[in-house]
Parts: C-alpha cells; sequence; structure tokens
C-alpha cells in the first residue's frame, strides 16, 4: 500500500537548512494499523504530511499502491487526496458555520458525487460513528469526541483506503480517546482500511499492529 | 457547489449582510449615474433637426416692441444684411436655439390637445438652417393672404395629434381658437434647446411681415458662408447701428450658445461620474481589504478544503463565487429598490435607458468584484495545507 525509500525532507533558507526527515524506508501493507510514536519536533507530522499527500519529500520516492506520487502535479495530487486518503486532525478543523451534514459531506462535492447518493453516503459514515441524530448540530453544539466523530465520519465518507491520523485523541479526555480509538480499530477490522496514527500517547499506541518510532528524523524502530 | 456557497454565505450573515448592503447602496448610485448617463447618450443620438454651424444670430431690443413698422423693420434689415461680407443669407426667427426661452402652447386637433413648442420663423429659414421636410413643403409667396397660418409641425406632435391619418392639409388651433393653423409640411423633430434637451412637439408658425403674431420676432439668424473672423463681428455691428440706431442688439455665434448651453448639464454629470468613479474606487479598495483579511481568517478553512480534494482552481473558484454571489444579492436588493423610482416617480427616461442603466450597473459591479477578488483568491490558493493545518 505505502512504500517509502529513502525519504527525506530538508527547509531551506538562505542561511540555514534543516533536515527534518532523512533515509526514511518504509513499508505499510494494505489493512495495516500503524502508529508513529516520537518526542516533539522529530519529524512525525513532517512524514505525515509526505505521507497524505500535503508536502513533497526533497529526495527520495513515495510509492502508493504501487504509483508514484511523490512529484504528482498540484491537481492530481488533489484529487488523489480526495480519493484515496482520509485526514482525521487533532483539532478536528470542523468549519464551524456548517452544521454536521454539511461538513461531512464536503469531500463528495469536490469528487462531483450528486445530490442522492452524497445523503446516502453521508448518512452511512455518521451511522458509522454513531452520530445520525446530530445532522443539523452545528460543531459549537457537540462535545469534543463528538466533534472528532464528526471529523472521523468526513475522513470516511468517501471510502478511502488509506487514514491518517495526527494525534486523533490528542485533545480528547481518555474516555472520548478511546471512543475514538475504538472507531478505527472498527474502521480498520472491518473495512480493510489502512491507517497511519500519530500519537504521543504510548497507551493508544498499543492497541494498533506495530508502532514506528522517530528520533531526529529518523525510523529507529 | 453553488448551493454550499450559499449555505455558507448564510451562515455567515452577521459578516456577509455588510458586503451585501455596500454592494446594494453602490448598485444604487451607479444605476443612478448610469440612468443619467445612457439618458443624456441616448438624447445626444437623435439628430437636432437643423444645423447650427456657421451661424450667427442678432438679438434686438426694440423700444416698443412689436409694431408692425418695426415688423416690418426687421424684414428690411434682413434684406440688406444678405450678401454683406460673409453673410450668404438671413432669416426671421422669433425663438433661437440653445436658449432658454420658450413659447409653449396647447394644440388641439379633433377634441385631442397636445402641449407643443412654438416658434416663428419666416419663408428662408428652411434653407439657412438646414431643415429636411418628411411630408410637404416649407413656407413661401402662396401662403400671403391666408386666413389661417401656416406651419411646419414636427413628427412627434404629428404621431400625437394624427396617429393614423394624414397631418398635410388639416387645421390645428388652441382650445380657444383664436389661431386658425393649417399644415403644410411635416419635419423631422426640432430640437430647439439642443442635444441633451427632452424632444418636445414642435410647431412653427409663418413670420409674415403682413400678419400679427401673439410674439413678435426680432431676432435674425445669419448664415455666414465660412470666412467670416472675429473682426467681422464689429463690422456687422457698425452696419446695423447705421440701419437701426434706436435699436440695441447683440450679436452671438452658435457654436458659442450651444457651448453654453450645454454646460448647465454637462458640468454637473461630469462631477457625477467623478465622484461615482472615486465611489468605485473606495468600494473596490474595501472590497479588497476585506477579502484579504477574509481569507487571513478562513486560511484553516482553505488549508483543510485542499487537504481534503480542493485543487487550488477550486479554492480560487470558491472565494471569487462567494464574493460573486454576494454581489448578486447586493445587486438584487438594489435593483428592487431602484425599480421603486421609475414605478412610483415617472421620469423623461425610456424603458430601454432603465434596462441598459441596471444591466450596466450590475455588469459593472460584477467586473469590479472580480477584478477585486482576483488577488485575494490567489493568495488563497497559494495556502500550503501542511502549513494552514499545523496545530499549535
Amino acid at each position: 500500500m505505502i512504500e517509502l525509500n529513502d525519504i527525506e525532507k530538508a527547509y531551506r533558507t538562505e542561511r540555514i537548512e534543516t533536515i527534518a526527515l532523512q533515509s526514511i524506508q518504509l513499508k505499510i501493507h494494505k489493512g495495516q494499523f500503524v502508529s508513529i510514536m516520537g518526542p516533539s519536533g522529530c519529524g512525525k507530522s513532517t512524514l505525515l504530511n509526505i505521507l497524505g499527500l500535503l508536502d513533497k519529500p526533497s529526495k527520495g520516492n513515495y510509492l502508493l499502491d504501487g504509483q508514484a506520487v511523490n512529484q504528482l502535479p498540484s491537481k492530481k495530487s488533489a484529487q488523489t487526496r480526495n480519493q484515496k486518503i482520509g485526514f482525521i486532525f487533532q483539532s478536528f478543523h470542523l468549519i464551524p458555520d456548517l452544521n454536521v451534514m454539511d461538513n461531512v459531506e464536503i469531500p463528495l462535492l469536490y469528487r462531483g458525487v450528486g445530490r442522492q447518493e452524497r445523503m446516502r453516503l453521508v448518512a452511512e459514515a455518521l451511522d458509522r460513528v454513531q452520530l445520525s441524530a446530530r445532522v443539523h448540530h452545528y460543531p459549537n453544539q457537540l462535545s469534543g469526541g463528538q466533534q472528532q466523530r464528526v471529523a472521523i465520519a468526513r475522513a470516511i465518507v468517501g471510502k478511502p483506503e488509506l487514514l491518517l491520523a495526527d494525534e486523533p485523541t490528542g485533545n480528547l479526555d481518555s474516555h472520548m480517546g478511546n471512543e475514538v480509538m475504538d472507531i478505527l480499530k472498527e474502521l480498520n477490522r472491518d473495512h480493510q482500511t489502512t491507517i497511519v496514527m500519530v500519537t504521543h500517547d504510548e497507551h493508544q499506541a498499543k492497541k494498533t499492529d506495530a508502532i514506528l518510532r522517530l528520533f531526529d528524523g529518523r525510523l529507529v524502530a | 457547489m453553488i448551493k454550499h456557497y450559499l449555505k455558507l454565505i448564510w451562515n455567515r450573515k452577521r459578516t456577509s449582510k455588510w458586503i451585501v448592503a455596500e454592494f446594494a447602496l453602490s448598485f444604487l448610485a451607479v444605476c443612478g449615474a448610469m440612468t443619467a448617463f445612457f439618458h443624456f447618450y441616448q438624447l445626444y443620438q437623435i439628430p437636432l433637426g437643423f444645423e447650427y454651424r456657421d451661424k450667427w444670430q442678432i438679438r434686438f431690443q426694440m423700444p416698443s416692441q412689436g409694431s408692425e413698422a418695426q415688423i416690418k423693420e426687421l424684414f428690411r434689415i434682413r434684406d440688406d444684411l444678405e450678401g454683406f461680407g460673409p453673410i450668404q443669407s438671413v432669416s426671421v426667427m422669433q425663438m433661437l436655439p440653445f436658449m432658454n426661452s420658450t413659447w409653449s402652447s396647447t394644440t388641439t386637433y379633433n377634441g385631442k390637445d397636445v402641449n407643443a413648442v412654438h416658434n416663428f420663423m419666416d419663408d428662408k429659414a428652411q434653407a439657412i438652417l438646414g431643415i429636411q421636410l418628411l411630408e410637404g413643403r416649407w413656407f413661401g409667396p402662396q401662403d400671403d393672404g391666408s386666413d389661417e397660418y401656416p406651419v411646419v409641425i414636427d413628427s412627434l406632435l404629428k404621431e400625437q395629434l394624427f396617429p393614423d391619418g394624414n397631418a398635410l392639409g388639416q387645421l390645428i388651433s388652441d382650445p380657444d381658437d383664436s389661431m386658425l393653423k393649417r399644415v403644410v409640411g411635416v419635419m423631422p423633430r426640432f430640437r430647439q434647446h439642443g442635444e441633451l434637451a427632452v424632444c418636445r412637439p414642435y410647431v412653427i408658425v409663418r413670420a409674415d411681415p403682413n400678419k400679427e403674431a401673439p410674439l413678435p420676432s426680432r431676432n435674425l439668424v445669419l448664415k455666414m458662408d465660412g470666412s467670416q473672423t472675429p473682426e467681422f463681428e464689429a463690422t456687422l455691428a457698425k452696419k446695423l447701428e447705421a440701419m437701426a440706431p434706436s435699436w440695441n442688439f447683440n450679436i452671438s455665434n452658435w457654436i458659442d450658445q450651444r457651448e453654453n448651453h450645454l454646460k448647465p448639464t454637462l458640468i454637473p454629470l461630469y462631477i457625477m461620474g467623478i465622484i461615482i468613479s472615486f465611489m468605485l474606487l473606495m468600494v473596490g479598495l474595501g472590497l479588497l481589504g476585506v477579502l484579504w483579511q477574509n481569507v487571513l481568517q478562513r486560511v484553516q478553512e482553505i488549508g483543510l478544503r485542499q487537504a481534503i480534494g480542493a485543487s487550488k482552481v477550486d479554492v480560487l473558484k470558491q472565494i471569487a463565487w462567494e464574493m460573486v454571489i454576494k454581489t448578486g444579492l447586493g445587486i438584487a436588493i438594489g435593483m428592487v429598490l431602484a425599480l421603486q423610482v421609475p414605478l412610483l416617480a415617472p421620469l423623461p427616461v425610456i424603458r430601454t435607458v432603465w434596462v441598459a442603466a441596471f444591466v450596466g450597473s450590475a455588469l459593472v459591479l460584477v467586473l469590479l468584484t472580480l477584478l477585486c477578488s482576483s488577488y485575494p483568491a490567489f493568495l488563497a490558493s497559494r495556502i500550503e495545507p501542511a502549513l494552514a493545518l499545523k496545530d499549535e
């Protein structure tokens, strides 16, 4: 599913070069649930951004489903994100002026899905995160856990093969965090969705199939 | 997608309403200016009905206005001036063009009344002014001794008094039948008050030295051969002093008269154009600032949209569409308000002018919106999702 060969990411200014990632070799198989751990600033989010095509590596190859994607043009890259990848963020990133249903349907709008099909897929996604009763609520009317479930529904509404989660339980208490992890585990188990999750929480990381540890931009385990 | 943008705008109505209100008010101002512009442009396109170049005028002030002897004297001066220096021919006229004086009177035919502007001109006026006739003839010796006053009417009066029939030979009069007039000719519109004045029905009555007129003629129009110089005015004045020593007179040319007559209409139009241009500039700059601010406030939203599938073009389109929708709403409200003017207070403005002003104002505002939203939209499309979504 995912193959990274000798990936390097460097941020260059006129005076300074900062290496965020170096010599990353990584293979993640379809249906795996992998967590990435490491101290702050070690490059976890940079790696996740490269996996999600939000950023380009300075060097190396990235194969997604066997296709080289690290140098895709911007439009193709947006299409790939829309069709193959779902994102979950620590601070949810819901649009506050749209209700639950309108937030969840956004990826489908960019895919050009018709209204009826959109409604069906949104209802299905919200049902999976047990928020069917809150479709007309606005984000500020929901708890943190519910907001993260809406974000998960938005991430899975287009049935992506790959789910990237950047500290999805980071802003939640342990109870809500466990709820979110249960949903992710269920998605991974029932739908064979590949999940890559960045976390600081050892307890949650232990629930995944494998833990990758990053230190100073290198994979150490 | 448009429905999605509409939802966003509606849900953000607390901020959107001010932009919509700004556009509604801008539409009213632009529409007002455009209505005036198109109205006067449409008037300007209508031919004057006479030739004003190489024409001079002499306005006399006589000691006892309108005596039979003075009228005969005026006609004698007319004949004497012909061929003097660059003067080709001379005509007697009661109301001169490009001046504010008007004589209007109700004209009646078959029980129908139309208020028309009246003027007196002599037999030579047609040739001197270059008036083209649509039907019939101008005045001539065949009208001598006629009981009625021979008149030439314009096409506007003909349409109103004789919508279906022939005007030639018909008798028209005043409501009290004090002045019976026979139509001998029909001419195109005659625009005594210049190109920017609203067209009014017009009647030219024959100025006849042997016939009593309600208002005496006291002006001469001189057709020059083109070789006249400003110095000739002094020569002409000397000759007039010799011919009519007890009369005061004033000489001027129609090019200057026309220019002075147009100024009171054109200057407010220029001022209005400048004010509206500045207003549009302010609206444009305001819009640019608001949109810029709007993009900065929505960095995370734009980053998120890019992360979940929006291309840079989608982002550009979203910013532009949102603004066009808000502009459209403002224009719609402005249009409803502006429509009250022609519906409630009829103005001398034709429907085509209203339509052109409405469409033109809407286009100007939409173009302004697209222009002003292009840079903020470009900035929005350059937002890097990885940076925008970074959790602090």
